[in-house]
């Protein structure tokens, strides 16, 4: 996906300083959308994005499983960038957050139904998985169940998606599907910590409030800014106190995040459109850092790992099918016939949150989420671009 | 006040996290709060500092000490060591940027002369400072019983240490002041050559160090192999991996800031477990990066130093957390003493320097007020012994953090006097300025009496520029037009004006005929004009009009390069006319500094097809640096067309092209008027008589006549016959404005001898007759008032404020003034503007009654709400636009676009303190 001026980042949307080298000479196809990725920033339109998740495949290369250049030691160096990640996908899915006409209100009912599906879906197939061969971990069947049907259910808009101006309903689905299982997920991680629903609801609360107050200094502090660099500190600041917040609470720092983007969005002004700029300039290198993180985090595989992985990918493609095609009987009809399939691609907002879990909850909690969801999310971009190949012409 | 609040929200929200505690209450923290805290509460506080003229590194530092471990203990001890573990990546980015500093390119012809007075001055400060020390050692409060070879180490280190600059603060004053020099440079250089040496001196008294204190190796370690494979092996290892970088920035050139990141970790890590000194490989890497990619490594450095002030704000900090105060405490007198010793070396190698050196002494005296400060590289080095020693290098730790707080006291005050003593400061130096245009600031002509004349030409794009020569003194060059031109010129063609104050020089081309027809009438308007402007006029390109155009363009060209007497004397290039004059002067002066404004649309790349000699004009006009349109969609088209037709590279921003080895900068500035002129003519109590004149001439009757108008120049382009078809339709369709509307039609003739424009201005005499005649009231004023003539400004102002609504009807149009002059003469808050969507002024006076000229009854519907328009409307809307033409008047515009050339040699320093340009530059 790619913002432009709403919606949270597409996977490996571009790293700013990128395109000031201008890139490598490729093979003609590539050379061919290079100079159209130049055209459009030119333009000032955003870039296409790129399937990024091979980034995760790099991970697991670079990782104790694999090379161990990325040793325990070196990871728990990186864990705080990982935090931030987090908290700025948080950011840039709720500046994307608007909801304030009819048609978007509509449009997040069906993003928030399909999504609750495929949760509903995968949190089932895993739990029925879980309660007839448990796998070893220290957290009930039942909430590993939550957590990936939550990892499951959100998405990416169509790569042939160029640009906002291009985007049509499918790709705001796509957008607004990652709201329920952030907000969802966040309840998960505070459960986890709390044990109990009512304790979690409050701490959850009690932890937006942190994440406002946090927003409203960043919105003071950028509003008041005399220089880009003293903006760009700002942000930067408030990026780094709410994924700090939740990282030393042990919750969700895509929901402080997203609360934060809410509040700046409501807020408007130019400030906002500084902080997206600023948040959109760091988002790349951020995000790169958390799909190796994540990658390298990702333990061995056993067979009831292997069966999970198959679970997940096949129930979150039919959830997503069976949910765009829901959406479009029931609420909004003008959605182009095989919206489930436009919305097969996972994104990185999944991955995002298992690595949040297993931050959070430790490595005996929640490395198994993890461990499936990198690999689902592998096997459902796989199965996407298969799709996508079928439905694009020769 | 703001900024406290947001401060006090920041503590609260860090305090109500810590309430809500960490899982299972454990003793945990989090490195991103702690960075997130102290990036922002230390940059606060170190704004605050500024305001009383301190430096905001002082402010950082000064931060961290306040709220440390040892003082408030917001940062604790936990806090603090996880702030460390980032310092190694900050030194090695302070270095690499230091290295990325030093382009050889830049300094060759120099940097003989410039090592010999880099030389002097080390040898002498050094050597100085190494007596005091050893003799004053057990004075010092560091390891005062040391004797011996520890003593000799001991004292080496420190003296390289004491001795050593800061690139960061230099550049940060320069970026602050605005500076741009041979003493700016030379300052710079001196810098980053000293501190080089100093770090291989640091590598050497290091092993020195660790070879007689530190580790039991001494003995059966071979110091001379461990020295070299230190100094030989960073600076080989800093050199591999800069040319690796630069190898990747050129091909690869993905991912560039993780890229960046592992490069300065895997130097930082990589240079401490080998024992390679790391900021000389960083230093070392920065150098190789910036030699041998040129255009990558500029790049780099702007990144780098636009995005590195978080990364210094947390350094600083964390540096001041981990001062111990009660130790500095008991330094401060030490310190002191030593900042003075310290200066005074300096002060005396640089005049020892000076003498054998070659550099030329009125700037080479200044040189040692650049050289006091001291920063991230002396803070770097202390950390290291620090780390290494901690004992010992803990005390010198300490004393040299006090050090360090006060040259950055009053280093950064002293360099900036430097700088204004050899005038290199914005405020006290002025830049002359070199203005190309076709038509010239004054005319002279001969009266009846045969006595001379001398008119400034009217219009505000000359008004303003010629405010600027006035201010800033300098040329410029024109086409001589006037009568009696030739007789007031002197024998190189020039002559100094204004002539009631003269200021600057204008030089006079002489364009002869039948060259200048082919290049003007020809090339330029009957080309070029009609090809930028979407009407149905058909562009004609001969070979003959563009071999004139291009041996005018060149003729412009060789006078600017005669009059080019520094290489930093800016030229700004006026419009269509003169689309090949930066190619020619760049070939004369590759140095030249050219900005260059297209006053006119600029075609989307189709319709540029048509030209046969596109790719010249496109080429010629990337031979700039800075190119401006007038609007977003102008300067897009250009873009475009750049990339299409020559296969331009375009930046990420879509504001750079890089075409022929070279980065242009393509903005949008929209040109505005002279507001305050025109404020002074409506303000002024002779409008009243004008105004009764313009009246009884125009036969008008205020009392019961509604008064449209329209100024244009008589051209194709303007949309008069549409506006005419619209007023011929409201009248028809409102027969009781009859005798009630008087639409006043100013056209001023131009270009006649072009067949396109003999045939509007039939077209509109047949228009203008056609409708007095289908609508006119006998005994009254006709509906339409034509006159073919130039009004004065006075005259022109005069008949705004009569109008009850201002017509501008463009086809196309780059801006026009008209609306915005309108607009600006209106200080009594009432009239309408009916303006043309295709018009640039319509992207910004949005308040206006935007029309489609082509659609002739939306037009009449327009002008019929102009007519029917409340007082209340009225002024509301024009009160908003009189906003916006106030906040962009004409030297806004000249200013903007001239900043934004001098920004081009100025922003890669400017990371540090230089405010921003909201303005879309």
């Amino acid at each position: 996906m790619s913002r432009s001026s709403g919606g949270h980042p597409g996977l490996g949307a571009e790293d700013p300083l990128d395109a000031r080298f201008g890139h490598a000479p490729p093979e003609p196809e590539a050379a061919h959308r290079a100079r159209v990725f130049d055209r459009r920033l030119a333009l000032g339109l955003s870039p296409t994005p790129v399937l990024g998740l091979f980034v995760l495949l790099l991970g697991i290369a670079l990782g104790p499983h694999g090379l161990n250049l990325l040793s325990p030691p070196v990871l728990s160096h990186l864990d705080p960038a990982a935090s931030v990640a987090l908290a700025a996908l948080g950011v840039l899915v709720g500046l994307g957050f608007d909801v304030r006409g009819p048609r978007q209100g509509r449009l997040l009912a069906a993003a928030s139904l399909e999504a609750g599906l495929t949760m509903l879906l995968v949190g089932a197939g895993v739990l029925l998985v879980l309660s007839r061969w448990p796998a070893p971990m220290d957290v009930t069947p039942w909430l590993s169940a939550l957590l990936l049907g939550v990892c499951a259910s959100a998405s990416a808009t169509a790569a042939t998606d160029l640009s906002d101006e291009f985007r049509g309903p499918a790709a705001h689905i796509g957008d607004l599907d990652d709201v329920l299982p952030i907000v969802i997920g966040g309840l998960a991680l505070a459960w986890m910590r709390e044990g109990s629903p009512g304790a979690a609801v409050w701490l959850t609360i009690q932890a937006s409030g942190v994440a406002l107050v946090i927003a409203l200094a960043a919105w003071l502090l950028v509003t008041q800014a005399s220089s880009d660099s003293e903006q760009h500190v700002f942000a930067l600041g408030g990026l780094l106190l709410l994924g700090g917040a939740a990282e030393y609470l042990s919750l969700s720092a895509l929901v402080a995040g997203f609360v934060a983007g809410v509040f700046w969005n409501l807020a408007g002004g130019s400030a906002c459109d500084r902080i997206r700029r600023d948040v959109n300039h760091v988002q790349h290198p951020l995000v790169f850092v958390l799909l190796v993180i994540a990658g390298a985090r990702v333990g061995g595989f056993t067979p009831i790992l292997v069966g999970l992985v198959v679970v997940y990918v096949v129930l979150r493609i039919t959830g997503k099918v069976a949910g765009g095609w829901l959406v479009r009987r029931l609420i909004a009809t003008d959605l182009p016939p095989q919206v489930g399939l436009r919305l097969m691609s996972p994104g990185i907002v999944g991955v995002a949150f298992a690595l949040n879990a297993l931050q959070a909850g430790g490595a005996g909690r929640a490395s198994l989420v993890l461990a499936v969801t990198v690999a689902g999310s592998l096997g459902s971009e796989l199965l996407s671009l298969l799709v996508r190949r079928i439905e694009t012409p020769a | 006040m703001k900024r406290l609040i947001a401060v006090a929200l920041v503590v609260a929200g860090v305090l109500w996290a810590r309430r809500l505690g960490a899982v299972d209450g454990a003793d945990l923290t989090s490195t991103a709060l702690a960075l997130g805290f102290t990036l922002v509460v230390a940059s606060v506080a170190g704004d605050l500092l500024r305001r009383f003229r301190l430096p905001r590194l002082t402010g950082y530092l000064l931060f961290g000490l306040l709220v440390g471990p040892y003082l408030a203990n917001v940062i604790t001890e936990l806090m603090a060591s996880q702030l460390q573990a980032i310092n190694g990546i900050a030194t090695t980015l302070i270095a690499l940027i230091a290295g990325l500093t030093l382009n050889l390119d830049r300094f060759r012809s120099r940097l003989a002369a410039i090592a010999r007075l880099t030389g002097a001055m080390l040898v002498i400060a050094m050597v100085g400072l190494f007596a005091v020390t050893w003799i004053a050692w057990s004075w010092l409060p560091v390891a005062p019983d040391a004797a011996g070879m520890a003593k000799l180490a001991m004292v080496a280190l420190f003296v390289v240490i004491v001795i050593s600059f800061s690139p960061t603060m230099a550049a940060a004053v320069i970026a602050e002041t605005g500076s741009r020099g041979r003493l700016s440079d030379l300052v710079l250089a001196m810098i980053v050559l000293a501190d080089l040496v100093l770090l291989v001196l640091f590598s050497l008294a290091m092993q020195l160090a660790r070879a007689t204190l530190g580790e039991s190796t001494g003995a059966d370690v071979n110091v001379l192999v461990r020295l070299a494979w230190e100094i030989g092996g960073a600076v080989a290892f800093g050199s591999l991996v800069g040319a690796l970088f630069a190898l990747y920035l050129r091909y690869i050139g993905r991912e560039v800031t993780i890229a960046l990141l592992a490069v300065c970790a895997l130097l930082s890590q990589v240079g401490a477990t080998q024992r390679l000194e790391p900021l000389l490989a960083a230093l070392a890497a920065g150098l190789v990066i910036e030699n041998l990619a040129v255009a990558e490594g500029d790049t780099l450095k702007a990144a780098v130093q636009r995005g590195a002030l978080p990364v210094l704000v947390v350094f600083f900090v964390s540096v001041g957390a981990s001062l111990r105060l009660d130790a500095l405490a008991a330094v401060g007198f030490v310190a002191v003493a030593l900042v003075g010793v310290r200066v005074a070396l300096i002060r005396l190698g640089v005049t020892a320097g000076l003498k054998v050196s070659g550099v030329d002494r009125e700037t080479g005296e200044h040189v040692w007020t650049g050289l006091v400060s001291q920063a991230g590289i002396t803070l770097g080095l202390t950390s290291v012994v620090a780390a290494e020693f901690p004992g010992w290098g803990g005390q010198v730790q300490t004393l040299l953090v006090a050090l360090i707080v006060i040259d950055e006291l009053v280093g950064p005050a002293l360099f900036r006097h430097g700088l204004a003593r050899t005038g290199e400061i914005d405020a006290t130096a002025k830049r002359p300025l070199i203005v190309a245009s076709n038509r010239e600031p004054y005319l002279h002509s001969y009266d009846r009496d045969g006595g001379l004349r001398c008119a400034p030409t009217t219009g505000g794009v000359a008004v303003a520029l010629d405010a600027l020569l006035r201010d800033r003194g300098g040329v410029w060059i024109a086409h001589g037009a006037g009568p009696a031109d030739r007789a007031v010129v002197d024998a190189s063609d020039k002559l100094r004006v204004p002539p009631d104050s003269p200021s600057y020089q204008l030089r006079r081309l002489w364009l002869e005929e039948p060259e200048f027809s082919a290049y003007y009438t020809g090339f330029a308007n009957e080309g070029l004009w009609p090809l930028c402007h979407l009407v149905d006029v058909r562009p004609t390109f001969r070979s003959a009009d563009w071999a004139a155009y291009q041996a005018v363009n060149a003729r412009f060209a060789a006078a600017i390069g005669e009059e080019l007497t520094t290489t930093d004397t800016q030229v700004f290039i006026q419009d269509y006319h003169l689309a090949l004059v930066a190619p020619q002067l760049r070939g004369r002066r590759p140095a030249a500094r050219t900005a260059f404004f297209w006053h006119i649309p600029w075609p989307y790349p189709d319709r540029l097809r048509i030209c046969p000699w596109r790719r010249e004009i496109l080429a010629g006009l990337l031979a700039n640096d800075l190119l401006a349109f007038q609007v977003e969609r102008d300067r897009r088209n250009f873009v475009l067309a750049a990339e299409d037709e020559l296969g331009a590279e375009i930046e990420a921003d879509g504001a750079r092209i890089r075409f022929a080895g070279r980065s242009i900068t393509v903005v949008a500035v929209p040109i505005g008027v002279d507001y305050d002129r025109i404020q002074g003519v409506a303000s002024d109590p002779a409008l009243a008589t004008e105004q009764q004149r313009l009246v009884e001439m125009l036969s008008l009757r205020l009392d019961r006549t509604i008064v449209g108008l329209g100024v244009d120049r008589l051209d194709y382009t303007k949309g008069i016959p549409e506006r005419l078809a619209a007023l011929d339709r409201i009248l028809t369709a409102r027969p009781e404005l009859r005798g009630r509307l008087t639409f006043v039609q100013i056209g001023v003739p131009s270009r006649s001898e072009i067949d396109s424009y003999q045939a509007i201005e039939a077209e509109i005499d047949e228009k203008v007759a056609g409708i007095n005649a289908r609508h006119g009231v006998a005994g009254l004023p006709p509906p339409v008032c034509y006159h073919k003539s130039a009004l004065t400004l006075p005259s022109l102002v005069a008949l705004y404020r009569l109008a009850h609504f201002c017509v501008v009807s463009s086809l196309h149009d780059g801006m026009n003034l008209v609306a915005k002059e309108f607009v600006a003469a209106r200080d009594d808050e009432d009239g309408v503007l009916v303006l043309s969507a295709l018009a640039g002024a319509a992207q910004e006076l949005h308040d206006a009654l935007i029309i489609n000229p082509y659609d002739i009854d939306e037009f009449a519907a327009a002008l019929g709400r102009a007519v029917d328009m409340p007082l209340d409307e009225r002024q509301a809307r024009m009160r908003r636009m009189r906003r916006v033409v106030a906040g962009r008047n004409v030297f806004g515009w000249a200013s903007d676009i001239l900043e934004g050339l001098e920004s081009l040699w100025t922003k890669p320093l400017q990371y540090a303190a230089r405010a921003p340009q909201d303005a879309p530059v």
